[in-house]
């Protein structure tokens, strides 16, 4: 026992020698981290509060409250729910598509749901504007039909579904992928319709990869600025366009303030989305009959 | 057995994936109230069986009937037929409750009806004081348990198990066998357990059909299937069983016989020389617990199998080495491909095959 003891004592040096070193470089790396994260992302962010701010609050209320500036938050709230909503429907069901179904050409569908995230959104740009341009393929088309693509919120929205596309796609496509078959089955031997399995079987189960994919879209919407830039024209404003061109007018409190309102969106955003999440949790289940 | 009518009738069912038969040709029936048990191994088509009488795969050929009534039309949520997944797949955002009743709530069936019908099941299952929990707070057991009572809650003609207890331990395994024959004996409810476990299917069966390359080589009581195997195909798969040549010289083999352990007698004779019978050197033994697994190398080279108490082997002071008279009780033999089976055909083609 004494002797066991003993032993024990003597053991515990090297070991507590290893643990601090492993502490240590433990609490060194957590810092580190902490460092990098705070220079590379933390800086620049607050670096924009000291000119939004310059004027004090009324300065930045001024700012924001701009005809121009509600104007420009407007035009990207409508610009990024909508595109969060056609993505919702469009990226779920085509989600869904490619991960359950066999069909010829799926890898090769699979591979390419990924390109307009490899693309430069002034390419994408361009390419709006050689369809839908003036002088663009369906150019004469749409004037004959009277039809206006190009500087008009539409035209835009076509540009946000293309760019962001990818990411409700794949948050779907995932999240089906790991969903068991057999439940969905177990559902329809139940006496389950095929609409209330989808509804109270499949989507609570995708329900991960749908918020995570509208969270993706909304604030890649919200910030998209290179094709954008080229549909709009120089007519319709918004949040990103109009903090460029406030930085271009050399209005700084301007642009840094509205600035700051945008990045608050994101989590307005986020709140939202929990939010709901734990509605449907309680929701879903209970009302099972449609 | 004669006498209970058949409540299930597969006939002829064949379905191949990509070119290879999944079933071939199956047929079987089940009688009202009974407990059929498919025995096979993994990738014979069991499962397929099992999925096509839900309804949950089409066949390419083939009828199945259920009190009657042709089902192959009808859709898998009209056919009230219970399924049991071997991986549970119980509704994880859903409580145990709440998965019990689903098949009651998407028929609409009112509140009261609903809570009294799962009380009920929830006793029959054992899970009292567990119904708010989350499938993910139970354990592989207990979630099983949930599976059972959400199939019958929806009060199936006839109820399916797809090797319901295969992702448990052993322990828990034997005890919810148990529960399953005991409640499936009370509830009276035709029974489907597909295993390739063969103590499972001896113990959950009333019926076993021991099945390979999508159809059935023999259906039987479990004592028949036992003792008068029809291929070589279940004799190896239900228990052990030597092969060996009648009569058992060291020269040319006139017929192969098959015979299990149990019935090979050893006994020591170290000088014996009677040239009918056979000799063999003890090579090896096992302890299996109340039993000894004695093997003896016979002349020939070959290894022949038996089995004795573990009180019998130490009162005849049985070694290795020691020279045995091996007796082989002729009449508890039995053909290797049984010339009176019906599946001498199906064997030509399982050799082509393979």
């Amino acid at each position: 026992m004494t002797r066991k003891h003993k032993a024990k004592v003597h053991d515990a040096g090297p070991v507590e020698r290893f643990r601090s070193i492993k502490g240590l470089t433990k609490y060194s790396l957590i810092s580190f981290s902490f460092v990098l994260f705070v220079f590379f992302i933390i800086l620049p962010l607050s670096a924009m509060f000291k000119f939004a701010f310059s004027d004090g609050l009324g300065g930045f209320y001024k700012a924001v409250s701009s005809h121009d500036a509600i104007t420009a938050f407007g035009n990207s709230l409508l610009l990024a729910v909508l595109t969060t909503l056609i993505n919702l429907g469009v990226g779920t069901l085509i989600g869904f598509v490619i991960t359950r179904y066999k069909f010829p050409g799926r890898s090769v569908f699979k591979s390419l749901i990924d390109l307009p995230i490899a693309i430069p959104a002034s390419v994408v740009g361009l390419a709006m504007m050689m369809l839908y341009g003036p002088i663009g393929v369906l150019g004469p088309l749409l004037k004959e039909s009277g039809v206006q693509v190009i500087m008009t919120i539409p035209g835009i929205l076509l540009a946000h579904i293309f760019v962001t596309f990818p990411f409700m796609v794949r948050a779907v496509s995932v999240s089906v992928e790991k969903l068991d078959v057999n439940q969905e089955e177990a559902a329809l031997t139940l006496g389950a319709s095929r609409l209330q399995t989808f509804w109270h079987v499949t989507l609570p189960s995708i329900r991960g990869g749908i918020i995570a994919g509208t969270a993706l879209t909304f604030t890649r919407s919200l910030g998209e600025f290179g094709a954008t830039l080229f549909i709009a024209g120089g007519i319709i404003q918004t949040a990103p366009i109009y903090i460029y061109y406030l930085n271009e007018r050399i209005d700084f409190t301007g642009a840094t303030s509205v600035a700051i309102v945008l990045m608050l969106f994101p989590f307005a955003l986020l709140l939202g989305l929990n939010y709901m999440a734990e509605r449907l949790e309680k929701g879903i289940g209970k009302e099972v009959a449609v | 057995m004669s006498n209970g009518e058949p409540h299930l009738e597969v006939r002829h069912l064949t379905k191949a994936y990509e070119g290879s038969k999944a079933l071939d040709d199956l047929s079987f029936n089940v009688e009202k109230g009974r407990i059929l048990a498919i025995l096979g191994p993994s990738g014979c088509g069991k499962s397929t069986a099992l999925r096509v009488i839900a309804g949950l795969v089409q066949q390419d050929s083939g009828e199945v009937w259920l009190d009657g009534e042709r089902l192959d039309d009808v859709p898998v949520n009209q056919r009230r037929i219970g399924f049991v997944f071997q991986h549970y797949s119980l509704f994880p955002h859903m409580s145990v409750r709440k998965n019990i009743e689903f098949g009651l709530r998407v028929k609409g069936t009112g509140p009261k009806k609903t809570a009294r019908r799962v009380k009920e099941l929830i006793e029959l299952v054992g899970l009292e004081g567990l119904e708010d929990r989350k499938p993910g707070q139970l354990s592989g057991g207990q979630q099983q348990r949930v599976a059972l009572a959400r199939a019958l809650a929806i009060e199936p003609r006839i109820l399916l198990l797809d090797e319901p207890f295969g992702a448990l331990d052993a322990k828990i395994r034997k005890r919810l066998r148990r529960d399953l024959k005991k409640l499936q004996r009370n509830l009276g409810i035709t029974t489907i357990f597909v295993t390739h476990d063969q103590e499972e299917a001896f113990e959950v069966g009333y019926m076993i059909a021991v099945m390979r390359d999508g159809t059935i080589d023999q259906i039987d009581l479990p004592r028949d299937l036992y003792d008068n195997p029809k291929t070589s195909f279940v004799a190896q798969f239900v228990g052990n069983v030597n092969v060996i040549c009648i009569p058992a010289t060291d020269t040319e083999c006139e017929m192969e016989r098959m015979v299990r352990p149990e019935d090979v007698a050893i006994e020591r004779d170290e000088e014996g020389k009677d040239p009918k019978a056979l000799y063999g050197i003890l090579e090896n033994y096992t302890f299996l617990g109340p039993y000894i697994e004695v093997k003896t190398e016979l002349p020939n080279g070959e290894t022949i199998t038996s089995l004795m108490s573990k009180a019998e082997f130490i009162a005849r002071g049985l070694r290795r080495g020691h020279r045995l008279r091996v007796t082989i009780k002729s009449s508890r033999t039995f053909a290797k491909d049984g010339g009176e089976g019906p599946k001498n055909g199906t064997n030509g083609k399982n050799g082509a095959k393979a």
